[in-house]
């Protein structure tokens, strides 16, 4: 049936078009989230076919490629910097500039932006989450002495977002060093960096192109239907 | 399509829980030391499909990986315990801590209650009590000929009686806390003190970094009005963003549909 790949090229642009969506929703639904970063897909197009053009008797031209399928590539957040706001309150942090706050949690260090951080009962600055922020010896800050330290990774786009606004390394991004000049500001939030504009038009172009593939689809049906008519006895 | 679908619901009941306290600071604008709170938002867990690194051939691996999240969810509310301005009552039960600390106060079920809301006045016996009655703690006995009662800044009480004999009849205490945010509220402006908090830590007004008391002055509500009504426009646009992904996702549902042309 290699007649009708359309039929699953169009389908694969369905689903696609359904990832992109998922994708917009959860940056619109996090778009007042505090140091959250936006993600984006890549799209390629991929399995290469050659066309061939038959001569008969078993010559062949090659006539050109065909991808025949279209996946998604890859999801990255884009690491720009949200909006920083006032908010005055002592214990809000915000980095200015690129690198990311490191709270610990039981044995494993996560690594935010969320600097909306408070004090436990016993004194160490905590997250939201209750997990401790570490300063530049790796220790918890007690009793509100010191700053949050701050660290960063040779390719901060690769990192692997695990929830609860957190980061943790990956081989590709490099692991966690230090930043002793990076500009910590009190008393200023992260806010979001979804930009509401870009998600809206990505969600028009996505479902634009998920009912242009779904017409591919339904065309694609009638075709055969006529063909399969074109046979009958009546 | 049923992933967005629930991560769009996520974003409105989130938004929908901002709008729910920014109405309860907004209605508490002009409650006696009402401290506002603010909700703190944080992504849901990311479902990967692969992990940036996993090798794409023999030589190449892949760089970022492919991930979808779940939406947000809300994880904190933030009660913020800066002081809101004092306002002169001429009152001369009406304390306002000007600086940290909280009243200690007795509750009818046997706990104690911690408070900012100074608007004191005497019940039958002469103790000070709040408006809902609960005595303050240490216990300060008015006797019933005083003329004028006096509050230093440092809390001490005294009393002017006929003749023009000045008797002290006890100091009002403070306590602060580690952690103020952690104070659960239980309504009528009254906290108490949870793991979280950390134990009350007793003290005296004026002195290590305890608030002075002023007599005749309560302390206003802290709520910025301003910046409630400017979160309230970003909850709402927020909210109907949300809302077009779930008519656009369910457009694309209704599209799967019509594919089977019987």
């Amino acid at each position: 049936m290699n007649l009708h790949t359309g039929f699953y090229d169009a389908t694969m642009g369905m689903l696609v078009d359904q990832a992109e969506v998922n994708t917009i929703s959860n940056n619109l639904a996090n778009v007042n989230t505090c140091g959250f970063k936006s993600d984006s897909l890549t799209f390629s197009a991929t399995m290469n076919r050659e066309l061939y053009r038959s001569n008969g008797l078993n010559l062949n031209t090659p006539i050109g490629e065909m991808t025949n399928a279209v996946v998604v590539s890859e999801v990255s957040p884009d690491m720009a910097e949200g909006a920083l706001q006032q908010t005055n309150q002592k214990l809000d942090f915000a980095i200015n500039g690129n690198g990311f706050f490191a709270v610990k949690s039981g044995n494993q260090i996560f690594y935010t932006r969320d600097g909306s951080f408070t004090l436990s009962a016993n004194g160490d600055l905590v997250d939201s989450f209750g997990r401790e922020v570490l300063n530049s010896a790796l220790q918890p800050i007690v009793g509100g002495n010191g700053q949050p330290a701050v660290f960063d990774v040779p390719d901060p786009s690769y990192l692997q977002k695990v929830g609860d606004n957190s980061f943790i390394p990956t081989g590709k991004s490099g692991p966690f060093i230090l930043d002793p000049n990076a500009e910590v500001m009190q008393g200023y939030l992260e806010s979001s960096n979804v930009n509401a504009v870009k998600e809206m038009v990505d969600l028009i172009n996505a479902s634009t192109n998920y009912s242009i593939a779904q017409k591919t689809i339904t065309t694609e049906d009638s075709m055969l239907s006529t063909g399969i008519n074109v046979g009958k006895v009546s | 399509m049923l992933t967005s679908l629930s991560t769009a619901a996520t974003g409105m009941n989130a938004q929908q829980f901002m709008i729910n306290t920014i109405a309860n600071n907004l209605a508490n604008a002009n409650t006696t030391a009402f401290k506002q709170s603010s909700p703190e938002f944080s992504d849901l867990a990311y479902q990967n499909l692969y992990i940036a690194g996993t090798p794409t051939s023999q030589t190449t691996q892949s760089p970022t990986g492919l991930y979808v999240g779940h939406g947000v969810q809300v994880v904190a509310s933030n009660r913020l315990f800066t002081m809101g301005s004092l306002s002169s009552t001429g009152n001369p039960l009406d304390l306002a801590i000007d600086g940290d600390g909280f009243f200690q106060v007795q509750l009818q079920n046997g706990q104690i209650g911690y408070t900012r809301d100074g608007s004191f006045s005497l019940d039958g016996q002469g103790r000070l009590v709040t408006s809902e009655g609960n005595v303050v703690i240490p216990n300060i006995i008015i006797p019933q000929n005083a003329e004028s009662i006096n509050i230093a800044p440092n809390g001490t009480v005294t009393v002017t009686q006929p003749g023009g004999t000045q008797t002290q009849v006890g100091t009002i205490t403070l306590v602060k806390f580690l952690n103020p945010a952690g104070l659960e509220s239980i309504g009528n402006n009254v906290y108490v003190s949870t793991p979280a908090s950390g134990q009350p830590i007793q003290g005296v007004a004026n002195q290590d970094g305890f608030g002075q008391l002023s007599q005749g002055y309560l302390e206003a509500s802290n709520v910025n009005v301003i910046q409630q009504m400017v979160d309230m426009i970003n909850a709402q646009n927020a909210y109907e963003f949300d809302s077009k992904v779930i008519q656009t996702s369910n457009q694309m549902l209704g599209e799967i549909s019509a594919l089977i042309q019987i």
